[in-house]
């Protein structure tokens, strides 16, 4: 093929992703446009509403998503599920979400603290608990073998709310020294540190109750936490303060308050706060 | 006589090719400008002194040079052997030690567990041994070399296979041994490819990232070397980050002085 032939068919490309790109772009000016004239009623075939969701809401929300989705003044929910301050410093870089699910107050208030949402609202709560692989290779029989030296010890990282929470159970067990040691590896978000554990790569890891929910929970054995070091996390949800989806998005806060949302969060094992 | 470049032919490409070309540069460049025009100059010598950065450095340069020692001890007789060996396969062999270089960092992090981790291949019987390699330093070298030492074994055996024999032959013929003409003849005239290999991979090395994270963890001053640190960072604080970044920039940039008028085959 000659040189012009080559030239001709870049030259269609880079047209055709131009032509993409002012579709989108278009795209996204009716959806800028349409919520000032619109209701709840108008929300169906709408563009979707964007959640950023802690990495532990995932399966829940996924699931709230669809039913949100199914109703008759629901409307398409879009989840983007990651640690939650990975989620905070996206938006503060200058992503786009109408909601934010954060696992905690202070990946919230990172972002309204600089006026890109609104004050929250607490809507679930979960607990931790330690597991181990199946063969248990560090020997944890109690939380407080957490400290013992040499022990491979997984936590998500203590930016992450999962962190966080498990670091102040370590301390409320007095053991809090342990994590301090240099020797605990940390992921970005709690879903890493079930799968080093389940890998059996780890000897133990803190995780929500609700993480055991999924898949790799039977490949883990679980160790609960003294009543004493039960930390509860706090979920908050809260509402971009410049959406133009304001109306759909407390919707969806609205369904996740309602008697069907608690209950569906209950069967994923959260709690009420 | 064949015409060299810059003897008159650089006028035949199409003037389109510019405006094309400045694209291309521009799209190449332009990040890089941002990132250090970002970076926090006025909190950069706060940002420094933290010890855990100051750690992650001091890990990054030793697990780099690490998995190059590593890369250099087995990878040269491994690129003597692709370069001299007349065996069935080789060609095959030759794909296969190359492609650790084009897996996606993470598979192969994937794939290291899956021979070293405690229930991997091998696991078993290092665990027997004493030896649990995953969150230690070792694996952070062993992932590191990994993905690195394909860029020497690549770039050595270009460098050997373009030795000219007869150089060997006249060594032979003068009695030296086998050790004596690879040492006075074969590697000084493959110096140049030895060397731009050693500093390609040790480049490669130093930002290792999708296999050290799957492999070998996250563990503060045990295996979070400075691409592991950015990452981190910018979880918590993207300024912290963007000085990393613009902190490997500058190494990057040392390695691209360091393999001028070298030649680069990887």
């Amino acid at each position: 093929m000659d040189c012009r032939r080559w030239f001709f068919l870049l030259c269609m490309g880079l047209c055709a992703t131009g032509i993409a790109a002012c579709e989108t772009g278009d795209q996204r000016a009716r959806r800028d446009a349409t919520p000032l004239a619109g209701g709840a009623s108008t929300n169906r075939n709408r563009a979707p509403i964007v959640v950023f969701a802690a990495a532990s809401l995932e399966a829940v929300f996924d699931e709230a998503a669809s039913r949100f989705a199914a109703r008759p003044d629901g409307t398409e929910v879009v989840i983007h599920a990651a640690g939650s301050q990975i989620l905070a410093t996206q938006l503060l870089e200058g992503a786009r979400a109408d909601l934010f699910a954060s696992a905690d107050a202070h990946q919230l208030d990172r972002v309204r603290d600089v006026g890109l949402f609104v004050a929250g609202t607490p809507f679930a709560t979960n607990s931790l608990v330690v597991v181990t692989p199946l063969d248990n290779p560090g020997h944890v029989q109690t939380p407080i073998d957490l400290a013992r030296p040499g022990l491979r010890l997984v936590l998500a990282g203590p930016d992450v709310p999962a962190g966080a929470y498990a670091r102040e159970a370590l301390q409320r067990l007095g053991i809090a020294g342990a994590v301090d040691a240099g020797r605990v590896s940390e992921e970005s978000d709690v879903r890493g540190v079930l799968a080093k554990v389940a890998l059996g790569e780890a000897d133990a890891g803190i995780v929500y109750r609700t993480d055991l929910g999924s898949a790799l929970a039977d490949t883990v054995r679980t160790i609960p936490l003294p009543a004493a070091a039960d930390v509860r996390a706090t979920y908050w949800i809260a509402r971009s303060s410049d959406t133009p989806r304001s109306v759909a998005a407390d919707g969806f806060t609205a369904w996740l308050l309602s008697t069907e949302g608690r209950s569906l969060l209950a069967e994923h094992g959260f709690s009420s706060p | 006589m064949r015409l060299r470049r810059g003897d008159g032919g650089e006028g035949a490409a199409p003037s389109v090719f510019a405006v094309l070309a400045f694209v291309g540069a521009a799209f190449l460049v332009l990040p890089l400008a941002a990132l250090v025009a970002r970076a926090p100059w006025t909190r950069a010598a706060a940002l420094l002194a933290d010890a855990d950065l100051r750690s992650a450095i001091v890990l990054s340069l030793g697990v780099a040079t690490g998995a190059t020692v590593l890369a250099a001890f087995f990878g040269l007789p491994l690129a003597w052997w692709l370069s001299r060996g007349r065996f069935p396969l080789r060609g095959a062999l030759r794909a296969l030690v190359t492609l650790p270089m084009v897996l996606p960092p993470v598979v192969a992090g994937v794939a290291l567990l899956a021979a070293f981790g405690r229930r991997g291949l091998l696991g078993g019987a290092l665990e027997a041994g004493g030896l649990t390699l995953p969150f230690t330093t070792a694996a952070a070298v062993l992932a590191a070399a990994f993905v690195s030492a394909p860029f020497f074994v690549r770039s050595a055996e270009a460098g050997l296979s373009a030795v000219d024999p007869a150089l060997e032959a006249a060594a032979a013929s003068l009695g030296a041994s086998r050790w004596r003409i690879m040492r006075t003849v074969t590697l000084p005239e493959a110096r140049r490819s030895l060397t731009a290999g050693l500093v390609l991979c040790w480049a490669r090395a130093l930002g290792e990232f999708g296999a050290t994270i799957t492999f070998a963890g996250n563990v503060r001053g045990t295996t979070r070397t400075l691409p592991l640190a950015v990452f981190s960072a910018l979880q918590r604080d993207p300024d912290l980050a963007v000085l990393l970044g613009v902190l490997m920039l500058g190494l990057s940039l040392a390695v691209l002085v360091a393999l001028r008028g070298e030649e680069v085959r990887p």
